[in-house]
Order: structure tokens, then C-alpha cells, then sequence
């Protein structure tokens, strides 16, 4: 009779470990991981080996970013150092866009030490008013 | 009928371990598959631009991420494929042309994931190294919130 007891004792699972075991991995991770914050892109196409078609295009407008990062579209200025959204540029750009297509070159100079945001916010302007031919102008 | 009272009570007080388990366990796997995909390509020192604009991608394939880390105090960017910090930028043409090769999708293109006070002058250095690996195809990352 007490042989047959202690039988029935070494069949039982024992949950109580294990649960342990499981929550302390869950708080790891939990712990450990940090919510996703999505990310959007902005394209551009990249200058390579496809040579330029020799279909006559309208005169590239510069938009040239100073180092304190005001705008200048063909030295006009169209967006102060704190303008963010850049309205007036947009207009200018939609303006152009509406007379010559969405083939209108545009051609983006920033100054060697103007900074990524500013870059952006330029570029976020232009892909609102739907510039299609985007390039950098490339500082020597 | 009092032993029966006894009985129902007993049952209505068992805890169902099984479903409790396998929740615990699902929640699991959902975080350790999230959390090692993300560590392993991208850098959490990067503070992206934000901007209203731009697009949401769904297919991740075909792409090559570059982050730009950038340490203010000492106005120096540090390059980074993946884990891989890349000391001069112009090593990242051949990279960047055995990943085109090796992945054979038509829509390959370059990530950029630049700190949004990095100067374009370090940028640019990216940008040229794309052009000459003849990857005509280039993003730059952003977020709608600045963090």
C-alpha cells in the first residue's frame, strides 16, 4: 500500500517551476523589446550607367539649402531658416509642375554642412508637389 | 445530495492550466521572433528625420540598409551595414554591388538611414558610393514623429 503511493507522487507534473520559468522569460522580453516605430521613405533616383536621353527638357530649377537653412529657388528665396513646411517653395514647385509635366528637372544643392532634417524637409516639399525628376548636385 | 454539492464545488475551482499555457507560450514566440529580426538590422542610435510626407513600404526584400550614426560633440558620422561599421564610405560600393548581385531582384535599392543632424557633407559621401555601385534606386528613412 505504501509502495503504490509513492508511485502515484513521481507521475504528477510539476507546474509550478515551470510557470515560473515561462513568466520569467515573458518579462524578459517584454522588458527587453521596444514598440516599432514605422518608417517612411522618400525615393530618388541615382545617377548611373543609363546616359541622358537627348529629348529636350525645361531649365532645371536649383532649389540651394544655405548653411543656416534657408531656401533659394534659382537664388529667390521661397523658405526662411524656421519654415518647416515650406509653402511658398510647394507653390513655386506645383506652379512648375502644372506648366512644364512632372518631367520638370529639379536639382537640390544643399551647403556641405546644412543637416539631414533640412534635407528632408526640401524633399518632403517637392514630393508634395509631385517632382518626379529629383537629383543632388554634388559638392566637390 | 449534500456529497454532490461537495463534488461541483471541487470542479468549479480547478484552474485550467492548458489554454494559460499556450498564450504564455505564443506570447513568447511573438517576441523573441520580433525582437532578433530587429536588433540585427537596424541601429537604435539613429534619430530619423520626421516629415509628413513619404511612403509606408510592405515588401522588405531587395533592400540594403546604410545607418549613419552621428556623434555631435565630436562632429563625426559612424557608418553602419547592419553590425558593420563601415570606416570609409567608398567601401560601401562593393558591398553594396555583391548584395545587388547575390539577391537578383529587380528592385533592389539602397536605404538610407541617416541621423536627421548629420551634415549633408557625410550623406553626399553615401550617395556617391551608391552611384558608383550603378544602383540607380535610393530611400531615405523618416518618421511622421519625431523621437
Amino acid at each position: 500500500m505504501k509502495f503504490k503511493e509513492e508511485k502515484d507522487e513521481a507521475c504528477s507534473l510539476q507546474m509550478g517551476p515551470m510557470l515560473d520559468c515561462t513568466f520569467l522569460l515573458l518579462l524578459y522580453f517584454i522588458a527587453s523589446s521596444q514598440i516599432k516605430i514605422e518608417e517612411k521613405y522618400l525615393g530618388l533616383m541615382m545617377p548611373g550607367n543609363v546616359t541622358a536621353a537627348a529629348k529636350s527638357l525645361p531649365a532645371e530649377l536649383t532649389l540651394a539649402i544655405a548653411d543656416n537653412g534657408q531656401v533659394f529657388c534659382n537664388k529667390q528665396p521661397v523658405g526662411g531658416a524656421n519654415d518647416k513646411l515650406l509653402p511658398v517653395l510647394q507653390a513655386k514647385l506645383k506652379q512648375c509642375i502644372d506648366l512644364f509635366g512632372d518631367k520638370q528637372p529639379v536639382v537640390i544643392h544643399p551647403q556641405p554642412k546644412v543637416r539631414q532634417q533640412r534635407i528632408i524637409d526640401v524633399l518632403a516639399a517637392c514630393a508634395s508637389a509631385g517632382v518626379k525628376n529629383l537629383s543632388f548636385f554634388a559638392n566637390q | 445530495m449534500k456529497k454532490k454539492w461537495l463534488a461541483e464545488e471541487e470542479e468549479t475551482c480547478a484552474l485550467q492550466m492548458g489554454p494559460m499555457m499556450d498564450c504564455v507560450f505564443l506570447l513568447i514566440l511573438y517576441f523573441v521572433s520580433v525582437s532578433t529580426i530587429d536588433m540585427v538590422r537596424i541601429s537604435k542610435e539613429v534619430r530619423l528625420p520626421g516629415t509628413h510626407q513619404g511612403i509606408v513600404e510592405k515588401d522588405e526584400s531587395g533592400r540594403f540598409i546604410v545607418d549613419i550614426e552621428w556623434e555631435e560633440s565630436l562632429y563625426e558620422p559612424t557608418y553602419k551595414v547592419g553590425v558593420v561599421v563601415v570606416g570609409d564610405p567608398l567601401n560601401l560600393t562593393p558591398m553594396i554591388e555583391k548584395s545587388a548581385k547575390m539577391g537578383k531582384n529587380p528592385s533592389f535599392r539602397v536605404v538610407l538611414r541617416a541621423d536627421r543632424r548629420v551634415p549633408y557633407e557625410f550623406t553626399q559621401q553615401v550617395m556617391a558610393a551608391v552611384a558608383a555601385a550603378n544602383v540607380p534606386n535610393m530611400l531615405f528613412s523618416t518618421v511622421e514623429k519625431e523621437n
